[in-house]
């Protein structure tokens, strides 16, 4: 049989062909693995059935996970991920445009998100069995974010009771029952919204 | 040939001396040398004195610049550089392939997505083996299950493989094949949103308020005790029970090439003409709807 003689440049081309084929043998083997977070955003909303998608805020929770607050149709759902794998979809119900989510940043923090007009303030009325507790939120940027008081602030057995609450039930879209208010830079109330 | 040849060496070293890329000198000698020594070996035999034989081969061998010149014009650095480095990279993609294959079981679901899609089992979610079961435990076939038409649930289609349903004192086990078909083939199954498919019934009997219209996949642990209660279940693995393997068809994907298989399992005490799956979320505006077709 008659040797193939290649040159330089064609050996180095025919190893790269060789490397790229690799690469594709190790993806395929491996599952398809996605390579971009955007890849793995866009997997997660394909995976329920969402054509596309809007990020709208992104924090870091507890043991460095990455949580993405995202828009689809209307339907407002939560990311939870870390590096380019995703781990769990969670999907909250929305009043007139308006969805309250939970913030992973602090334990307690809550974030409102959606159509949220020129408010500046709000206060959100949590509602429970045994008790009520009032937040008190300020708008940051797109979205108005809802913080329990420090210990300093107030050491009090319902802050307590609440960080349980919010912390030891399954899924804040069904746990919780409250009103939310809206107010302007001049304390003007702009909507009042209840829970679904 | 005089292997204190100085004259030979100081040449070599002079046409070497031009080529920049450093990782070819000894190459470039040893072949330079071949040609040297070949045509001392014809002077010799021709009849001339060694000496006088490297001294003309030499002269032939021409220019030591020019022909260091040339030789740089075809030795270039960057492909040099470049072929040096696509040779590192191709054993350390082999090794790491080897590695991967050898270490990391993913390759698995490809395998057997080959093989179901080439040569697929024929009994395909067991149906057959549950329709000898219904009829054993003593259950009338009711009928078949049809499909109103398929769905587009976003980038993936749902459609009926095939549906019976079964009957025994006014109890009645539906069961489904089902097929989610992504528009490609790396999408993986939406499981989670699988996981909140909601079952209605035409007889109410099933409804989203009811618990009990709450799909569970087999593989949340929910899934064992909903069976028991009557609930609706999904398998998401349980459509490829192989017969050439039945003891591994447990946690294999229920996969080929272009698609995922479901089973559906539904039980009720009602009467259904349909049941419809929907997803509660968004806009999700489709419904999925089996009729229950009465065996004449």
């Amino acid at each position: 049989m008659k040797k193939i003689h290649l040159n330089r440049r064609q050996k180095t081309v025919l190893n790269l062909v060789v490397g790229i084929l690799l690469l594709v043998l190790l993806w395929v083997w491996n599952g398809f693995p996605i390579l971009t977070k955007g890849g793995m955003i866009r997997q997660a909303a394909r995976e329920n059935f969402f054509d596309s998608y809007e990020v709208l805020h992104e924090e870091e929770g507890k043991y460095r996970y990455q949580y993405l607050y995202l828009c689809s149709e209307g339907q407002f759902w939560e990311l939870r991920c870390s590096g380019t794998n995703s781990f769990t979809t969670t999907l909250y119900p929305s009043v007139d445009g308006i969805c309250v989510m939970p913030g992973r940043r602090e334990v307690g923090d809550l974030l409102a998100f959606g159509e949220l007009g020129e408010a500046e303030t709000a206060e959100l009325e949590l509602i429970f069995p045994e008790f009520t507790y009032l937040y008190r939120g300020a708008r940051e940027k797109d979205l108005i974010r809802f913080a329990l008081p420090s210990l300093e602030e107030e050491q009090n057995p319902t802050r307590t009771a609440l960080a349980q609450q919010l912390t030891g039930m399954g899924g804040f879209q069904e746990a919780y029952c409250y009103t939310l208010r809206l107010y302007d830079k001049e304390g003007t109330l702009l909507q009042e919204v209840n829970s679904p | 040939m005089n292997k204190e040849n100085n004259a030979w060496q100081e040449w070599q070293a002079e046409v070497v001396r031009h080529v920049r890329f450093k990782y070819d000198h000894e190459a470039i000698k040893k072949e330079l040398s071949a040609h040297y020594e070949d045509h001392v070996k014809d002077l010799e035999r021709i009849g001339l004195e060694t000496e006088e034989a490297e001294a003309k081969a030499l002269t032939a061998m021409g220019d030591a610049t020019e022909v260091g010149k040339g030789l740089d014009a075809a030795h270039k650095p960057l492909w040099g550089w470049l072929w040096q480095l696509s040779r590192v990279v191709i054993w350390t993609g082999f090794l790491l392939t080897l590695f991967v294959v050898s270490n990391f079981g993913g390759g698995a679901r490809l395998v057997w997505s080959i093989e179901n899609t080439f040569a697929p089992e024929g009994d395909l979610g067991g149906y057959e083996t549950w329709a000898e079961y219904w009829q054993t435990a003593g259950y009338t076939y009711g009928g078949p299950l049809r499909q109103h038409q398929t769905v587009e649930m976003g980038d993936y289609t749902l459609s009926l493989v095939r549906g019976q349903w079964w009957e025994k004192d006014g109890q009645r086990e539906a069961m489904a094949v089902l097929r989610v078909r992504p528009k490609l083939y790396w999408y993986g199954k939406p499981e989670e949103a699988l996981d909140d498919l909601h079952l209605t019934l035409s007889t109410g009997a099933m409804t989203p308020e009811d618990r009990r219209g709450k799909i569970t996949l087999d593989s949340s642990p929910e899934a064992e005790e909903a069976r028991e209660e009557g609930y609706c279940v999904i398998g998401a693995n349980y459509v490829m029970t192989s017969s050439k393997r039945p003891d591994e068809h447990f946690g294999m994907p229920s996969d080929d090439l272009t698609s995922r298989y479901l089973f559906l399992n539904v039980t009720t005490d009602a009467a259904p003409e349909w049941m419809e799956l929907s997803h509660p979320y968004g806009g999700n505006d489709w419904a999925y709807r089996l009729w229950w077709e009465v065996e004449k």
